[in-house]
């Protein structure tokens, strides 16, 4: 089974900062997108079961190699990088092209990307993908199993426990989900590692002609961020703290009551607040 | 004619849910934006309250689809596809969830127009549209626009929905639109639930919290309390240490951020690192003694009082209540 793993470089959400004054953004430290570590883990995991080859892929400037060569460490058999100037600002649907391109002639039987990217969160990739290459996709896979005859059982997973299972067969394009497996450590010097210091990053420039005036969006400026202002709230009449509260989403909660009484009060009124919560 | 804003309003299990009241409020609101029509696309099988209770959205047409559940996200988008390569609308939104977020990144696929998730608000900059949304973990907001001509694709991030209701019920036009259920490549075969034992706390709706204050022979009667509120019980680093909870039950900022609709802290004085893990939830309780309890600052109700009294008092009404319903 050859398996493609797409890896995001994108800058490090934990660290970046907003500047206020020159409204840009600092502290940019470019990493790998955190949830692609799974996708990279499911990957050689499948390997491990089914044998084959796994494949990362990244469309990243120069500085992807870094990520790329990372996943030859952790056991991918091959690292592909493509990339070309005009892509600087490329949203996911041009982006889609660029790794459909570069899948050209490498062939594949299952794509893994993280479901949703840790920067812009566009959560377009899988279906962008999946429509250019005519084959099947699910995201926000939770559990997944191959079965025989090339069908793949997948678990999608649904807000407060609950979960989808779909059938699909390869080849397919699946949104892996944070949390489907723990990413493995490879030790410095180990096996893995020795061996995945003898490969190389591979590079393919992607021929910029036919990409040109293929994005869908586009991103105008960065601002602070600031939530939505809610219907019927006058921000002018809003004292300082209530402001402050409004920020952080929590203006327009429900009153706080503190009650001290005998326990059977305090038990109805513990019921009454959960009636009203949960219904 | 006005141009259309569709909102994707999911139905689940025939009735509208607190997400699908918010995205029909969303459709009227962005259509107030756009000098728009609002419309709503709703998929499955329906009731009839579920068709009254929309009403109150000021929606002019509601777009219906009916068909067996469930509906695969394939099918849903193949629809919505057929119908807006007909129509034209000028927006379509989807509610940014799981299940939204794939539809509309598919519709967006197919049709091969631009797909803004997450959007936070709208804006019309010299009759150009804007969405505005959050990047980096909401470490910053994006400006955006679409570079393609309508109709326009967003998701609607949670924390900007809000249940807003006319003052006036209106009557929609009824539009029945046809499935596109041939040729798909995947098969959505069931939908179901977790257990509550192997439920991750940050999935729960109900999450119970022990603290320093919860004795460990106590921890039958959190169970039963458990079992009645089916809720899931995590605690703090020390209730961990004192081997009421296993560690990955620990929350807090070195253990899960919770999402829950409630949280009960019992026993809990509520520490900096504890409360961190609980900022989201939407309706915290606290049962303490001591009136200083800084958990009580974040909580709802706030019972001073035993928990060993307050704890079978509220699970006796509880199990009452259950079975006064069946």
């Amino acid at each position: 089974m050859r398996i493609v793993v797409c890896l995001k470089l994108i800058a490090d959400p934990d660290i970046i900062e907003f500047n206020i004054n020159t409204e840009e953004l600092d502290n940019i430290h470019l990493v790998l997108d955190p949830i692609d570590r799974y996708a990279l883990e499911e990957g050689l995991a499948l390997r491990e079961k089914w044998s084959g080859e796994v494949i990362a892929v990244s469309v990243a400037p120069g500085a992807g190699d870094d990520i790329l060569r990372n996943a030859l460490l952790y056991g991918a058999d091959r690292a592909i990088r493509l990339w070309h100037n005009d892509l600087q600002d490329a949203d996911t649907w041009l982006v889609s092209q660029v790794i459909r391109k570069g899948l050209d002639n490498i062939g594949f039987d299952l794509i893994l990307c993280g479901t949703r990217s840790g920067d812009s969160s566009s959560g377009l990739m899988v279906s962008a993908l999946a429509h250019r290459l005519n084959i099947a996709s699910v995201t926000g896979i939770i559990d997944l199993e191959v079965g025989s005859d090339r069908k793949l059982i997948v678990h999608k997973k649904l807000p407060k426990g609950e979960r989808e299972t779909y059938s699909l067969e390869l080849p397919a394009v699946l949104g892996i989900e944070e949390g489907i497996n723990e990413p493995r450590y490879v030790a410095p010097f180990s096996k893995t590692f020795r061996e995945g210091m003898k490969r190389e990053v591979e590079f393919r420039a992607v021929i910029p002609g036919g990409l040109k005036g293929k994005q869908l969006t586009t991103n105008l400026r960065f601002t602070q961020s600031r939530p939505r202002v809610k219907t019927g709230i006058d921000i002018s009449a809003l004292s300082m703290q209530e402001r402050l509260k409004m920020m952080r989403g929590e203006l327009g909660r429900e009153k706080e009551e503190l009650f001290e009484g005998p326990p059977e009060e305090a038990a109805s009124k513990i019921l009454a607040v959960l009636r009203e919560a949960l219904k | 004619m006005l141009p259309e804003v569709w909102s994707f309003i999911e139905i689940e299990d025939g009735d509208l849910h607190d997400n699908a009241r918010k995205m029909a409020a969303e459709a009227r609101r962005t259509a107030k934006i756009f000098d728009a029509a609002a419309c709503g696309v709703i998929f499955g099988q329906y009731s009839s309250d579920a068709l009254e209770e929309v009403k109150w959205y000021g929606l002019k047409k509601l777009y219906l689809f009916q068909g067996e559940p469930p509906l695969s996200p394939e099918i849903i988008a193949r629809s919505i596809h057929s119908a807006a390569a007909r129509l034209s609308p000028r927006f379509i939104l989807f509610d940014s969830n799981p299940s939204g977020a794939e539809v509309a990144a598919r519709v967006a696929a197919s049709l091969e127009r631009g797909l803004i998730s997450g959007c936070i608000d709208f804006e019309s900059e010299d009759g150009r549209p804007l969405a505005r949304k959050a990047v980096y973990d909401g470490k910053a907001h994006a400006v955006c626009s679409w570079t393609t001509p309508p109709p326009y694709l967003a998701t609607i991030d949670s924390s900007a929905l809000e249940d807003v209701k006319e003052k006036n019920r209106t009557e929609p036009e009824i539009i029945r639109e046809e499935l596109k259920s041939e040729i798909c490549l995947t098969n959505l075969l069931k939908k179901w639930e977790v257990s509550l034992a192997e439920l991750d706390l940050s999935e729960a709706r109900v999450v119970i919290g022990v603290g320093k204050g919860v004795k460990a022979e106590f921890m039958e009667a959190i169970n039963r309390l458990a079992g009645a509120i089916k809720g899931v019980i995590g605690g703090s680093r020390i209730a961990v240490y004192n081997g009421l909870i296993p560690l990955e039950r620990q929350v807090g900022t070195t253990g899960k951020w919770l999402n829950s609709e409630v949280y009960i802290a019992i026993g809990i004085s509520g520490a900096p690192q504890h409360v961190m893990g609980i900022r989201e939830v939407k309706n915290i309780i606290a049962i303490n003694t001591a009136k200083e309890a800084p958990i009580f600052r974040y909580a709802r109700l706030g019972i001073i009082g035993d928990l060993y009294k307050v704890v079978p008092e509220l699970t006796g009404l509880l199990e009452s209540d259950l079975k006064g319903e069946s």
